[in-house]
């Protein structure tokens, strides 16, 4: 079920009124619908793959009881059998079928000719996403840092809890299982700030991020035969597309969980305000980042052992990054790309520099400084983006190339902008008006104290989301991760 | 929840009255005629009274000029098709064109992989996105039409498209050379070939559910005397080498003939001539110069009384 959809309109209200009204008079028989709608919510989408949900949850669940034995041994073999059991629903779903192109490439330049055995098959929904769950709760029992769950209903939750179940926010054990274990109130202003969540996050997606699709999808599947300025509009706007689609895509889990009574971990603090790629990384798939220096980067020695060590294991971090997102040879470069923006910051040691502050904190407007770290972020990221977007490295290259040498066949072709395409562009400046003046708290909407401006702003979004909302309801990019 | 209960109400209250005041004014706009979309007009369907009518998906729209098969013929040819469309949804587009004009002489099928496809969601909420234009605040008779269930008696604003809507509500008309009178539901590509013969995959054609699409067409034809042909009009060359099913296509023609003893006629169009890039928008559809070539093919091969000369 995607939330910019038709059904998800029903869905929402429909749990929200069982969870508070029919479900409330015990937390088992809360977490138990939650269970179940999750699996709906999920299985609306293919039944089938449930199965493997189900399952990698038990195992999990299981793995955490060996995890959590005194027997230092026979922790670290469950750890392990935890760490083989997730990675290899991840390989087989997602990698097989590229490692598997690769051996009979290379077999192919040895002058062997091999006819592998490929899986006709599609990746589940948001495999990345519970795997990685998964692996953190087993690993954080390991660490010490989280006990066993007993309730298999709670564990479960934690897994499948429908807002972040098949695109994020990643969320920790330590974080999440205590709320899910605890008995839950509502609140009225956190119902509140999720509505708005909700409400900002579908503007995001429906309105900016679908609209704008339509031109990235025009120019990027056409983009032997534009010239450099429309190719480089192309890339800016998937910028702010992929930007409206995660960013909304994650206000709205947020803003549900907090119908629900959660508070998830916040996945985007305007990252497009950044002032180097060490603190874009720092407000983009915040989940992401962190889960990746938690239990790949420290784990693997992080910065303790000298610096070359170090920037080896940056490197693998965001070539473990990159792969993540997508079995292909350009996600694998655009890690590559971020890599070498971030190592530079971290050999100087100005990789920490922005950490604690936004950009024009406590200021109505940044500085031209600060303008221009932010241009050069932005267009720094933009270039990754390309990479991130075309059907292959050698397109992404040729897309490059093509801005570079602005060498267009039959220019102007083919590019008839609809006027959705159009309108998106009138709406880039809003959002990033708005996010400035949110700037300071990405989890709470900041709305004007006065209540006719506050009550009419709630009718334009509402009316004009639900007026785009016509189209097509459009995956969310991040599902295919 | 009563505070949060209370201010959701007062939020969303205002939203339904304005979106039912749009409906209103939309629906009066509607009630004077107006045109802003002409394929998708179910609205507009009446009072066509054609002799011809050809059905079909975007293959049909920008394949067929109506006005040379008038001219040739004597005889009022219209096209009833929607892009992108499949057989089950023309289906009850024509119920409907049927219930609101006199009963043609002659019916032209689409009949190629491209339209003989499954639809995956008949009564999907997409599919009839597209028929916002028929009677709104239409909540009694909807039901009664054929094929629509009584989730579609109403269609939201949330099911049109926003530039539908900006069209309504600015009075875009459509241009007048668009519109029934001058294109009868033709729209000939004026562009150019766009540079590249992309090969759609391969199609599979469901046997059973083109059988029974068939079905319907013969029993309403061979009931009201009307004659029914089946046409694959002319893709690219390369690319129709890759459709594998075309043999197939014939096949059921001749099962439908004989179970209802008809004489329903499968011309397919396709041929080393279409190999000219330049008569090419696509892989996939002609251009001006490709349609004045198919539509004196079309003419040779086909003289609207209907005998046929060339068959497959």
């Amino acid at each position: 079920m995607l939330f910019n959809s038709f059904e998800f309109l029903i869905f929402l209200p429909l749990v929200f009124i069982l969870y508070w009204f029919a479900f409330n008079k015990s937390l088992r028989l809360q977490n138990g619908l939650i269970l179940l709608v999750s699996y709906c919510f999920y299985g609306w989408w293919s039944w089938k793959f449930l199965g493997l949900l189900v399952l990698s949850t038990l195992l999990d669940y299981c793995y955490g009881f060996g995890v959590a034995a005194h027997n230092k041994r026979k922790a670290k073999l469950f750890l392990w059998l935890s760490i083989l059991n997730n990675l290899g629903i991840l390989f087989i779903f997602k990698y097989y079928n590229f490692f598997i192109e690769q051996f009979q490439i290379c077999c192919t330049l040895i002058g062997v000719n091999i006819d592998p055995l490929v899986l006709n098959i599609i990746i589940p929904i948001g495999i990345s996403f519970y795997t990685f769950h998964g692996m953190s709760y087993v690993f954080d029992i390991y660490r010490g840092v989280q006990k066993p769950v007993k309730s298999i209903i709670d564990y479960g939750v934690f897994v499948s809890f429908f807002p972040l179940l098949v695109a994020g926010p990643i969320e920790r054990a330590n974080h999440l299982l205590p709320q899910v274990q605890k008995e839950r109130k509502f609140d009225y202003t956190q119902a509140r700030d999720g509505c708005r969540l909700i409400l900002w996050g579908m503007f995001k997606k429906v309105v900016i991020a679908d609209s704008l699709a339509v031109i990235v999808n025009n120019i990027f599947e056409n983009y032997e035969h534009q010239d450099a300025m429309v190719l480089m509009l192309g890339a800016v706007a998937f910028s702010f597309q992929i930007y409206g689609d995660f960013s909304g895509y994650s206000d709205i889990a947020l803003g549900t969980a907090k119908l629900m009574g959660f508070e998830l971990l916040s996945n985007f603090k305007f990252p497009y305000f950044s002032r180097d790629i060490a603190e874009f990384w720092r407000r983009w798939h915040i989940s992401l980042s962190s889960w990746f220096r938690d239990y790949l980067y420290i784990p693997i020695g992080g910065s303790q052992n000298g610096k070359a060590k170090a920037i080896l294991n940056i490197w693998i971090v965001f070539l473990v990054s990159g792969f993540w997102h997508g079995a292909s040879w350009n996600f694998i470069v655009w890690g590559c790309i971020h890599a070498v923006g971030f190592i530079p910051l971290f050999i100087i040691g100005s990789n920490r520099k922005h950490v604690a502050e936004i950009v024009g904190f406590n200021k109505k407007v940044p500085g031209i400084r600060e303008v221009w770290q932010m241009l050069a972020t932005f267009t720094f990221v933009t270039v990754a983006w390309i990479f991130f977007r075309a059907k292959s490295l050698q397109a992404a290259m040729d897309y490059i190339t093509r801005i570079v040498k602005n060498t267009a066949e039959n220019p102007g072709q083919f590019l008839h902008f609809p006027a959705k395409g159009n309108l998106a562009f009138v709406f880039i400046a809003p959002l990033i008006c708005i996010d400035w003046w949110l700037r300071n708290n990405e989890r709470q909407l900041r709305m004007p104290d006065n209540i006719i401006v506050r009550y009419l702003l709630y009718l334009i979004f509402i009316i004009v989301t639900y007026l785009f909302l016509g189209e097509t309801a459009t995956s969310f990019i991040y599902f295919q991760f | 929840m009563k505070k949060f209960g209370t201010k959701i109400v007062v939020i969303f209250l205002p939203v339904i009255f304005f979106l039912l005041v749009m409906e209103l004014y939309i629906s009066s706009e509607l009630a004077k005629g107006k045109r802003y979309y002409l394929q998708a007009d179910w609205h507009d369907l009446r009072n066509h009274h054609s002799d011809v009518l050809f059905i079909g998906n975007s293959r049909m729209r920008n394949h067929i000029n109506p006005g040379i098969i008038d001219e040739a013929t004597g005889k009022k040819a219209e096209i009833i098709g929607q892009d992108g469309q499949d057989m089950h949804f023309m289906w009850l587009k024509f119920k409907e064109y049927e219930r609101n004009n006199k009963r043609p002489e002659v019916i032209f099928l689409q009949f190629d992989p491209f339209f003989l496809n499954e639809c995956k969601d008949l009564f999907g909420f997409d599919n009839y996105r597209t028929g916002f234009y028929m009677n709104r605040i239409d909540f009694t008779s909807l039901h009664q039409r054929i094929g629509y269930l009584w989730f579609y008696e109403y269609l939201p604003l949330a099911a049109i498209d926003i530039y539908l809507f900006i069209r309504v509500l600015f009075s875009l008309t459509i241009p007048a050379d668009q519109g029934f009178e001058y294109a009868r539901g033709s729209q000939i590509i004026q562009r150019k070939w766009e540079g590249r013969w992309d090969v759609y995959p391969q199609i599979e054609v469901k046997t059973e559910s083109v059988s029974n699409y068939l079905d319907s067409f013969a029993i309403y034809c061979k009931q009201h005397n009307i004659q029914l042909n089946a046409i694959y009009t002319p893709q690219s060359y390369p690319s129709y080498k890759e459709v594998k099913n075309v043999k197939a296509l014939g096949h059921m023609i001749m099962l439908i003939n004989r179970k209802y003893a008809i004489n329903m006629i499968f011309n397919n169009y396709n041929s080393p001539q279409y190999n000219d890039s330049t008569l090419f928008h696509n892989h996939m559809h002609l251009n001006q110069k490709g349609v004045n070539v198919f539509m004196k093919q079309f003419l040779d091969s086909t003289i609207l009384g209907m005998r046929t000369i060339g068959r497959e």
